[in-house]
């Protein structure tokens, strides 16, 4: 469903080039929970930059759905209509209600009211939020915020969720919670998700494993992931 | 809908910030509509000025205000009385006064004077209203062939030859025949216009006498006045068109061409609030700029997870457009209200204004509250807005999304 093949990424900064992936290929098939794993400046985010169609600055090949994203027109459509993101910080609208939060994606891409009402309110009761659906954003704790960001990536039934550090502003028990919660709706959806974690109780939810370090894949596979 | 709520509610996140771009807006809507008020109404009081002294349209024979005359009365209407009957025929005419401008030399026995006359009938006083101040005595009486004549002179010129109500004074004039002929008129008022040029110069005769004086049974002008100011267009084309024309063929200029001052007045103010209304308009424009480029800045982030999930720039830049303009609009509202205040406002409180120049009168401070110009300026000021916010959101939602996401 996504495939990435041969990715080379540098940063530049100024006069230095800090290459930051090297040669990483990588497919992501239907439904599964992908866990991203590494230390500290290893590269998740840069890769899941890639993987959300986010960053278009590389070298090699970028296939959404056997469609390889040459530009930021064609970027902008997919992730409109086929990717969800979940946010280290949430990232909630602060001038929109729960509700509204929820919506936007559906009103982005111009869903009928009805249908809009229904599918934010299935996934409202889905999170668990449905009684702070009027709330905004500041009204509520971290880990409310996430399951509303959650019902926000997965409310247009995307293909793929790119989801970087989810867990990490949350106490244990809340990024608990979340976890099962992405683990749920990612199998009951069809949707794929990537997470990159320095968590491992987040990776132990995980269908499979990626772990880099220094800009490369060194291992990858269907185990836990040992920090 | 929704947009615009949530840019109201994007207006309200950093109120004091807000506060202070409405305050500027709506400063600068009421400077501007104020100082534009005023001078609708300075252009509005000269108009009307003009047109009293003048009359709405000045009936003619052709060329009579570009060339001089070669001996008085040379170019002015022979058969008055059937043009007279003719203008009064239409309905929207008030009024039409028939005039014999002349000049010569006022005489009291022991000094004379240059004077530029004009020679009326007694009624086109009262049909002007109050446009010349009594100093002294009255305006002139119904003409009576076996009384002796009057003349109302300029309070300046009555000054020179030293002349009190009652007096005597003889009126020295060429003849259209280049004969002299003079009268001697009792003076019955002295006046003053507010010009000193004017009144050092200034008489009044009854027409009769006039015609007499110059051996005449000419007219200079016939002044025509409307009820409604908006017929004189109308009606100036009615008068000119060939059609209409009449032999021997007679020239309608309308006030406006006549109103010198008016004109002058109006230049100048218009260049005037036309510097003041850009330097407003540049003042808004940095205002907006500098709250929007902030709320931009701060929120970075916030565009950066919008264009992530897929929204267009265009999109984000209709957001902050929106919020400039619920500035705009707020502003415009208070500086129309605090403009509406202080139009009403100075029409209890009469306020003088100084003379203008070339005056010795003042004239009431007034500001209009014009509708159609506070509607321009709304609009002027909505342009501006929304242009201030699209230049500083741009810089905003042209940040590559991995690096907006990132921003703290
Ligand atoms: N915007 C940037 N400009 C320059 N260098 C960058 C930038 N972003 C990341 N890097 C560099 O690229 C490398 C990979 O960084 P990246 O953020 O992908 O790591 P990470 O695995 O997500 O780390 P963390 O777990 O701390 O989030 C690091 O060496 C980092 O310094
Ligand atoms: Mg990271």
């Amino acid at each position: 469903m996504l495939q990435l093949s041969n990715i080379n990424k540098s940063y530049r900064l100024g006069q230095l080039e800090q290459q930051a992936l090297f040669d990483v290929s990588l497919q992501v098939v239907e439904a599964e929970l992908v866990g991203l794993c590494g230390p500290s400046g290893s590269g998740k985010s840069t890769l899941l930059n890639i993987c959300g169609l986010l960053d278009q600055q590389f070298d090699g090949q970028v296939y959404f759905s056997g469609e390889q994203v040459t530009g930021p027109q064609q970027a902008m459509r997919l992730r409109r209509s086929q990717l969800g993101f979940v946010f280290q910080r949430f990232n909630l609208v602060p001038v929109m209600s729960a509700f509204e939060n929820v919506e936007y994606p559906l009103q982005l891409n111009r869903i009928a009211t009805p249908q809009r009402k229904q599918r934010v309110n299935e996934l409202l009761e889905a999170v668990g939020m449905l009684e702070h659906a009027g709330k905004r954003p500041d009204r509520l704790s971290g880990g409310q915020q996430q399951r509303i960001a959650l019902a926000r990536a997965m409310v247009l039934k995307p293909r793929l969720v790119i989801a970087d550090e989810p867990t990490a502003s949350l106490d244990s028990q809340t990024a608990h919670q979340v976890v099962s919660l992405m683990k749920q709706l990612s199998h009951q959806h069809g949707t794929s998700i990537v997470v990159a974690t320095h968590d491992d109780r987040m990776s132990s939810h995980c269908d499979r494993i990626i772990r880099m370090e220094d800009g490369r894949v060194v291992s990858d596979k269907e185990a836990l992931c040992v920090a | 809908m929704r947009r615009l709520t949530q840019a109201w509610l994007n207006v309200q996140r950093n109120r004091r910030r807000s506060l202070m771009s409405v305050s500027i807006i709506a400063i600068a809507v009421f400077a501007l509509l104020s100082a534009g008020g005023f001078g609708l109404y300075t252009y509005q009081s000269l108009a009307e000025a003009s047109a009293r002294e003048s009359g709405h349209i000045s009936v003619t024979m052709p060329g009579y205000f570009d060339s001089e005359e070669d001996y008085p009365l040379q170019n002015g209407i022979a058969d008055s009385n059937v043009l007279i009957k003719s203008l009064l025929s239409h309905q929207q005419v008030k009024a039409v006064q028939p005039r014999v401008e002349f000049s010569g030399l006022a005489s009291n026995g022991e000094k004379s004077a240059i004077f530029i006359g004009q020679g009326v009938q007694p009624n086109e006083f009262r049909q002007k209203g109050p446009f010349l101040d009594i100093v002294e005595g009255k305006l002139l009486d119904s003409y009576n062939p076996d009384e002796a004549p009057q003349v109302v002179l300029g309070k300046d010129l009555a000054r020179n030859l030293k002349m009190q109500i009652g007096d005597w004074l003889t009126l020295l004039s060429t003849t259209s025949e280049g004969a002299l002929n003079a009268y001697d008129f009792v003076v019955s008022g002295i006046v003053s216009t507010g010009v000193p040029e004017m009144d050092k110069r200034l008489l009044y005769i009854d027409l009769n006498a006039a015609q007499a004086l110059l051996d005449s049974q000419r007219v200079s002008v016939v002044s025509m006045y409307f009820y409604d100011y908006q017929d004189v267009g109308p009606m100036l084309q009615t008068l000119s068109a060939p059609s209409a024309q009449q032999t021997p063929s007679l020239e309608f200029t309308p006030w406006w061409e006549r109103a010198v001052f008016y004109d002058a007045v109006r230049n100048l103010y218009n260049r005037i609030f036309g510097v003041m209304g850009a330097v407003m308009a540049l003042v808004v424009f940095v205002a907006l700029f500098n709250t929007l480029s902030m709320s931009v800045t701060e929120r970075t982030r916030e565009i950066g997870t919008l264009a992530a999930m897929g929204t267009s720039p265009a999109e984000q830049l209709r957001g902050f457009v929106y919020e400039a303009l619920v500035m705009a609009l707020i502003g415009c509202v208070l500086g129309i209200i605090a403009n509406g205040a202080l139009s009403a406002g100075l029409l209890v409180a009469d306020i003088q204004m100084p003379p203008p120049p070339g005056r010795t009168d003042g004239y009431p401070l007034q500001v209009y509250f014009s509708p159609i110009l506070a509607l321009w300026v709304t609009v002027s000021i909505a342009v501006i807005c929304a242009g201030a916010s699209a230049i500083a959101a741009l810089k905003g939602v042209r940040k590559p999304i991995t690096e907006a996401l990132i921003y703290v």
